[in-house]
């Protein structure tokens, strides 16, 4: 178990390093550089040059690459051009934000995709079953942010149920107040997004019991007289669920990026909407830290993926 | 002799078999025909000014006033023309970027199944390392760095993003079909390398590819018409179902003018489900297992 950890977490550092070379590459293609604006078109170009020459901006790539990652490490990832602050501070404003819809998104997509995948598979090829399966592939191939749009349009404006946009409503005072505001803020975007994506999950459960339920164990098991209700929590539930866990690091770095559209249908401020207008305004420091931050992201929830199926599955330990 | 001809197991009857017993997919492929015929023929009819010039004495026309079928926009632009020139637009980009990622991916899954080794072990460890990375963010940033950007660059960019799963999958399918007999008689008997791959293995494929290239194009249209929705798909004078429907942001807009939006949205919702039934079929000709007939 721990042999196989300590492999996943040496594979990881090429990863990252990988993953930050790309964004380093990517920020360099993008125009403009600490000191763009910050002079009027009077400054003496030779004077520029100097200070450019003094912050390093002259030297070989690998130093760049080596300044600009040990400064990352630190958490400096310099100032953002429009809001003059650090792109840390700015980021970590309306990282909770995004934490918190993500993780009402999760759940309700893990209970809205198991529940779907329990009622299918307990009653294979029936009326029921088929709905479901063509639902799951219609919210999978259709386009996410007409789901978000109807859903603000129908839920938001037209029957006025749900707020369409903020987090927090200005007149909540108090902690249940404000609490409550917010999560009632965060419902229609999270309720969405957990009713489009449950796919994989639902797919994976519902052909995981159906193939479970055909095998040899399950035949003992019944002809021992082990109760059906029994055999399905106990045994088959067990082994359908090992795909499902094994795709949850994914899941988790996949829901993070779909907020990108989400957030900006809701003007919900996170760190999707925070990267749209980001790009929109050329502010390209944050830009890049989110790129990074996404990626590195996305590394770790691949090792989580690895280490949950290793601690629930021993034959992947083996090989 | 009649018999054994007409169950022959190629490609082309048991498309046509699959497809005579679902009424569902046959509706779907003549209405996505017409649709698609009608909308290519149509905007070769629309002129360039009827989209590109704005006449703000016609601002907001609500549908049928005017001669204006769907109403116009903020700009007092017909908003039939634009969707009709939208939709040809989102249409080309999905096919080529589908076309050329079926290219790469069938080639580059081919080749690596194929003939395994090295250059497989750390091809795939590339393409397992790209999968993971936040590829929407990463055309974004692109889609805004690019000089001189166009409709091409914005194919090219979803396209060398886009193709990864497709060389997974493909790799996998070669992988099966490598150990099989005929391939290895074929190799026995010193057929070249590239003779066994793209005569053999790849029509052995086709079916499997086919299936993959409708679904690919539907996600297409929804991945293109997504950026263009944010404003980082196709450029500013080049109107896709996405800008159309970006109308929608603006809250004034998507309640109290919502012929604006609507019509484009409507026309992705009818695109996917098409392809979706198409699709279903088509699922049922790669794998027989499931045929109706």
């Amino acid at each position: 178990m721990w042999k196989t950890i300590l492999r996943r977490l040496l594979i990881m550092i090429p990863q990252l390093f990988i993953v930050s070379v790309l964004v380093f590459f990517l920020a360099k293609l993008m125009p403009g550089d600490p000191f763009s604006g910050k002079f009027g078109p009077n400054t003496d170009p030779a004077q520029i040059a100097a200070l450019r020459k003094a912050a390093g901006l002259d030297d070989p790539w690998t130093v760049q690459y080596a300044r600009w990652i040990g400064n990352a490490v630190h958490g400096n990832f310099g100032d953002s051009f429009q809001l003059k602050q650090p792109v840390a501070r700015v980021i970590g404003a309306r990282l909770g934000n995004t934490v918190w819809l993500s993780l009402l998104a999760l759940i309700g997509t893990y209970v809205t995709a198991i529940t779907m995948a329990l009622v299918a598979a307990r009653r294979e090829n029936s009326r029921t079953d088929h709905a479901l399966v063509v639902y799951n592939s219609l919210i999978y191939s259709l386009p996410a942010y007409l789901f978000y749009l109807f859903g603000i349009f129908i839920f938001g404006y037209t029957l006025g149920w749900f707020p369409t946009s903020g987090t927090v409503s200005a007149d909540a005072n108090g902690f249940f107040p404000v609490l409550g505001s917010r999560l009632y803020h965060m419902i229609l975007p999270a309720l969405i997004v957990a009713l489009i994506s449950t796919t994989s999950t639902f797919s994976y459960l519902r052909s995981g019991i159906l193939d479970e339920s055909k095998q040899d164990y399950v035949k003992l098991a019944r002809a021992k007289g082990v109760p059906e209700n029994r055999i399905f929590s106990r045994h088959v539930l067990r082994n359908a669920f090992l795909p499902i866990a094994s795709t949850m690091g994914y899941a988790i770095t996949g829901i993070f990026g779909g907020m990108i559209i989400a957030e900006t249908i809701f003007s919900f401020p996170g760190i999707g909407s925070l990267f749209v207008q980001s790009v929109l305004t050329r502010d390209y420091p944050v830009v890049t830290t989110l790129v990074l931050f996404n990626g590195v992201l996305a590394v770790l929830g691949g090792l989580f993926s690895d280490i949950i199926m290793s601690a629930v599955d021993p034959r992947i330990r083996i090989s | 002799m009649e018999q054994a001809k007409k169950t022959a197991p190629t490609l082309r009857n048991a498309l046509r078999r699959e497809f005579q017993q679902d009424q569902v997919a046959q509706f779907a492929i003549i209405l996505l025909l017409l649709l698609t015929v009608a909308i290519f023929v149509g905007a070769l009819f629309v002129p360039k000014t009827a989209y590109t010039d704005v006449n703000i004495m016609n601002q907001y026309l609500p549908p049928m006033t005017d001669g204006h079928i769907f109403g116009t926009d903020n700009g007092g632009k017909d908003i039939f023309s634009l969707l009709v020139v939208a939709a040809r637009n989102s249409l080309t980009i999905a096919f080529f970027v589908t076309v050329l990622i079926l290219a790469l991916g069938t080639i580059g899954g081919l080749v690596t199944g194929y003939f395994g080794g090295v250059f497989d072990l750390v091809f795939m460890r590339f393409i397992d390392f790209m999968t993971i990375l936040p590829v929407m963010m990463i055309i974004i940033v692109l889609v805004t760095v690019i000089p001189h950007y166009n409709m091409w660059s914005l194919i090219i960019i979803m396209t060398l993003l886009g193709w990864f799963n497709t060389v997974r999958l493909i790799r996998a399918r070669t992988l099966v079909e490598v150990n099989r007999d005929y391939v290895r008689a074929s190799k026995t008997s010193g057929t070249s390398n590239l003779k066994i791959i793209f005569r053999e293995i790849f029509p052995n494929l086709s079916s499997l590819i086919i299936v993959e290239a409708t679904l690919m194009f539907a996600g297409n249209i929804g991945l293109e018409t997504s950026l263009s929705f944010l404003g980082f798909g196709l450029p500013a004078n080049t109107p896709s179902l996405g800008t159309l429907i970006n109308y929608a942001t603006d809250p004034e807009t998507m309640t109290g003018k919502p012929w604006v939006w609507i019509p484009a949205a409507v026309m992705i919702l009818l695109y996917t489900v098409l392809i979706m039934m198409i699709g279903q079929a088509l699922r049922r000709v790669a794998d027989q297992r499931q045929s109706l007939g």
